[in-house]
């Protein structure tokens, strides 16, 4: 009996046949073609890898990804390179090879019940800054840095979390100071900030003598800038001024202005950091802020970011045992660069810092959720929503709400995180941990922990302190004989 | 020209540029005003942004820029921190001092977080637009109990005598809570506590009105403490006098008011923080300087309808001085209304707070309607409405 087939049947029929002719040929085309690569493939692998592309695993294994990016950056722009989050050059972590030793049966301390993370930042000042936990805003400046809504943001985050925030190098925003209810102005050597009212409305007062990331050096913007920054430097570009600052000038013009609120001053962390802290104690200093190696800003000369400085947690563990030796017990001693979360934090809490500053995990906390809005459409790189070098479009598109209601939920969880760890420590507040209850997981880690504990003699305090009077004395009797000398040469001359 | 400064653009700022360009030509005046922000934050929404919809807090930030350029005046963004009465110039923080004939002091009041051990911002709170979101944000979360707390007023006591800083919107966060979570069917397990110094709730309403709230407090099973004294706040505790402790899963606080810091470091103070006036709403020392809202001694209660009287009150008296007028006084009377939930509303009209007479109430849906044209009209009419009260 001959088949009848009906026109609706002979269709289906075609489109099967035509998708299994279809398939079979891209699986053979498919074979043939990666048989074919291989080969290929294979032949290059034998070939000297000059010119072709095995050289990239050759230049991957000697050049980082850090590399290849900055010097695409110089070529293209033929200035020197930079980047934003931080040195990328940090072949040790060194937080994370260290532990917490848990308690257990001995000893075995009675469960803490009302953990405090509070902290006093400034305490010989009249006003100190009660915090409410450990923790606070990095200053990032606006307009040079940030957005004035991202700047805001971090603002109310402050308030809501109990803690402060920083006007960071940018000029004064009134609805940073208005939001922020602990507001730390830092005194830099840009052209703004320097009159007395913005003095008397901080809370504290850091004088920044460079950073991790930029070192001393001077910093110029001419693109991007917000509109109410150039009204203020009336011009085109912004320049924040090197090197240092007349230190025994601003602690007097300062403490005159504000007597009140702790001063602190921001350092680089540097391998000469006890002679830094040395030179500090001649004028009435609350807070010293060292800013590690790790230490990232807006946009970091790469040759600094990543080559200058001392790792963050090493810059802690010797400034707190030269302030130890020297029994300076006044000073608060803040930790920035690097630092990640609570574990961090608490970390470098136990080796010797009082509070912690944070910037990248915030800005990561506060653009949460707002990235997908824009991601498929462009190649801009989370930090283009917070930072201020961008055309206004973007950041238009910074929702204030919900950025502070991550950035709150992160110091929430943060918060908690650090109950957690002191609870396995068994302690009752943040100011009780020490070096003591850390474990060096690696060789490598172990000089951290054996330096930090290690208990330094009466008599080898009494020396070292006698040996810097002297050598201080020194300095003054030189430079007094230097004074003479050129004043007799002066009337000798004459 | 006569120069005048206003300082502070919201109910208080804004109602007086609005009654200058009314009444005064633009060849007469000039005018800055200056705010640390470009927007107003409508605080009378906030309630509603913090009793569960945290999204709605930047619906009522109100440009206000424009509408004042339109009229001809100047606007600083600055913060303002010193007036200078005898050299008539005002110290901004980053702007050269501002010269004036004329200021308008309308900054309001700080709160005064730290004037209970313990409290701060961090607790949570309704009186500004990031406060009242995360309130909102954080009552997803809620599982325990909520305390909705009202700080005191700290201020000389006479000759009108109120205990809270401002216990309505307190009350109106309660209700407006209980609502939201009868309605997410979680109400049952979170109970809400109000406390407040004052003896009655809606101290600054007239009886009836307070009999109302008692009433409806109770039916809703709101539990309200009265006359508390907050000796400390915890994380998740309140300490009351004597030795009470009260425990908080979410705590909602309309923090002590304690005055202005600008007008102390003005020396324009009573001793108390706040500006004292003569019935016209001038400085009682010196004349070119009127204090309009909550910085005024006597604007009590700290609301913002006393505010845009007491605008209108100051530039009709500076008009009069300059045009050889006499002007009317400043007369007080509460015009509010609660938000108490479910549609519902409580209108008060009542001068009883100043020995007065007057007490008109009405509790139903139209009162609840009433506040929220209001609202509606201030938004869109950037605060100067058609008809000014
Ligand atoms: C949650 C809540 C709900 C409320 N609900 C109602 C209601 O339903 N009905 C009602 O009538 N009232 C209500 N009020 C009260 C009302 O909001 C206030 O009485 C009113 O805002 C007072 O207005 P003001 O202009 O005097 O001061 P504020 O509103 O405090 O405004 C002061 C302005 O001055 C600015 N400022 C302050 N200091 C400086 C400075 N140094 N330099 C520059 N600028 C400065 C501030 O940025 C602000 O814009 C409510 C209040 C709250 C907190």
């Amino acid at each position: 009996m001959a088949t009848v087939i009906t026109a609706s049947e002979g269709i289906v029929l075609i489109t099967v046949l035509s998708t299994l002719v279809t398939f079979t040929v891209v699986i053979v085309g498919g074979w043939w073609g990666i048989r074919r690569l291989s080969r290929h493939l294979e032949h290059l692998a034998g070939t000297v890898p000059r010119t072709n592309l095995f050289e990239l695993f050759f230049m991957l294994k000697s050049w980082s990804w850090r590399e290849i990016l900055l010097t695409l950056q110089r070529s293209e722009t033929g200035k020197g390179a930079q980047h934003p989050m931080g040195s990328v050059v940090t072949d040790t972590p060194w937080l994370d090879q260290l532990a917490f030793d848990p308690v257990t049966l001995d000893p075995s301390p009675p469960v803490p019940k009302d953990i405090s993370l509070r902290v006093t930042i400034g305490p010989r000042a009249k006003k100190p800054l009660v915090l409410e936990l450990p923790v606070l805003v990095a200053p990032m400046g606006y307009g040079v840095g940030l957005t004035a809504a991202a700047k805001t943001a971090l603002a109310q985050v402050a308030a809501l979390a109990g803690t402060a925030t920083s006007s960071g190098e940018g000029p004064f925003l009134p609805e940073e100071r208005a939001y922020a209810h602990k507001w730390i102005l830092q005194w830099s050597q840009g052209p703004w900030n320097h009159q007395k009212e913005v003095v008397r409305l901080a809370d504290m007062v850091e004088i920044h003598l460079g950073q991790g990331a930029e070192g001393q050096i001077h910093i110029s913007r001419h693109k991007h800038l917000p509109r109410r920054l150039k009204r203020m430097v009336q011009g085109k570009s912004v320049v924040i001024r090197g090197g240092t600052p007349p230190l025994p000038y601003l602690f007097t013009h300062l403490k005159r202005i504000n007597p009140d609120i702790p001063i602190g001053v921001k350092l680089i962390a540097s391998n000469h950091i006890e002679k830094d802290l040395q030179i500090l104690m001649r004028w009435p200093v609350d807070v010293i802020t060292v800013d590690g190696q790790e230490a990232a800003s807006q946009n970091s000369p790469a040759v600094i970011s990543d080559h200058f400085g001392i790792p963050t947690v090493w810059a802690v563990i010797r400034a707190r045992r030269w302030l130890k030796r020297h029994h300076i017990h006044h000073i608060t001693l803040i930790a920035s660069g690097g630092v990640k979360g609570a574990a961090d934090i608490a970390k470098l809490i136990a080796l010797g810092a009082d509070a912690v500053a944070l910037g990248s995990p915030l800005l990561l906390a506060v653009s949460h959720e707002q990235l997908s809005k824009f991601l498929p459409l462009s190649w801009h790189g989370p930090s283009r929503l917070v930072f201020a070098d961008h055309s206004s479009h973007m950041a238009a598109r910074f929702d204030v709400g919900q950025a502070v209601h991550h950035a709150v939920n992160w110091f929430t969880s943060t918060a908690d995180e650090l109950r957690t760890i002191l609870e396995a420590l068994g302690l009752d507040k943040v100011a009780a941990l020490n070096p003591g209850l850390l474990i060096a997981k690696t060789e490598n880690a172990a000089p951290l922990l054996a330096v930090s504990r290690l208990e330094v003699p009466f008599l080898v305090t009494q020396l070292a302190g006698l040996t810097d009077s002297y050598k201080e004395l020194n300095h003054c009797l030189l430079e007094q004989y230097r004074l003479l000398r050129t004043q007799k040469e002066r009337i000798s001359g004459a | 020209m006569h120069n005048v400064v206003v300082l502070g653009s919201r109910f208080g700022g804004s109602a007086t540029a609005y009654w200058l360009s009314k009444l005064f030509e633009r060849r007469e005046i000039t005018v800055t005003i200056v705010d640390q922000w470009t927007l107003m934050t409508y605080r009378p929404a906030l309630v509603r942004v913090a009793a569960g919809h945290p999204a709605q807090a930047d619906n009522w930030h109100i440009p206000m820029v424009r509408r004042y350029q339109r009229a001809g005046f100047r606007f600083i963004r600055d913060t303002a921190y010193q007036i200078d009465p005898r050299a008539q110039k005002i110290h901004l923080a980053t702007h050269p001092p501002l010269p004036y004939d004329t200021v308008f002091v309308a900054t309001g009041a700080d709160p005064a977080w730290e004037a209970i051990d313990g409290l701060g911002p961090h607790h949570g709170g309704v009186c500004e637009d990031y406060l009242a979101r995360q309130t909102a944000y954080a009552l997803s979360k809620t599982a325990g109990p909520i305390v909705v707390g009202v700080g005191p007023l700290y201020y000389s006591g006479s000759p009108v005598r109120l205990r809270a800083s401002l216990d309505v919107p307190a009350l109106e966060v309660a209700f407006l809570l209980d609502a939201w979570l009868s309605k997410h069917r979680r109400r049952q397990d979170i109970p809400i506590t109000v406390i407040t110094p004052a003896c009655v709730p809606g101290e600054s309403l007239g009886p009836k009105s307070q009999a109302i709230l008692t009433r409806e407090l109770e039916r809703r099973q709101i539990q309200l403490i009265a006359e508390s004294k907050v000796e400390q706040v915890g994380d998740s505790h309140i300490t009351l006098y004597p030795q009470r402790v009260i425990k908080a899963d979410q705590m909602i606080w309309i923090p002590p008011y304690h005055g202005s810091q600008l007008a102390r470091r003005s020396g324009l103070d009573d001793g108390w923080g706040w500006i004292p006036t003569d019935k016209y709403c001038r400085h009682e020392k010196w004349s070119n300087v009127y204090a309009v809202g909550d910085i005024n001694r006597s604007a009590l209660p700290k609301l913002g309808h006393i505010a845009m009287l007491q605008a209108k009150v100051a530039v009709h008296a500076l008009w009069a001085a300059m045009h050889h007028k006499s002007a009317q006084p400043f007369t007080p009377f509460v015009l509010h209304v609660i938000w108490t939930g479910h549609g519902r509303g409580l209108f008060t009209l009542s001068d009883i707070l100043y020995g007065g007479k007057r007490d008109w109430v009405y509790f139903g849906a139209p009162a609840s309607l009433a506040k929220t044209a209001f609202n509606a009209s201030y938004r869109f009419f950037s605060g100067w409405m058609p008809i000014m009260p």
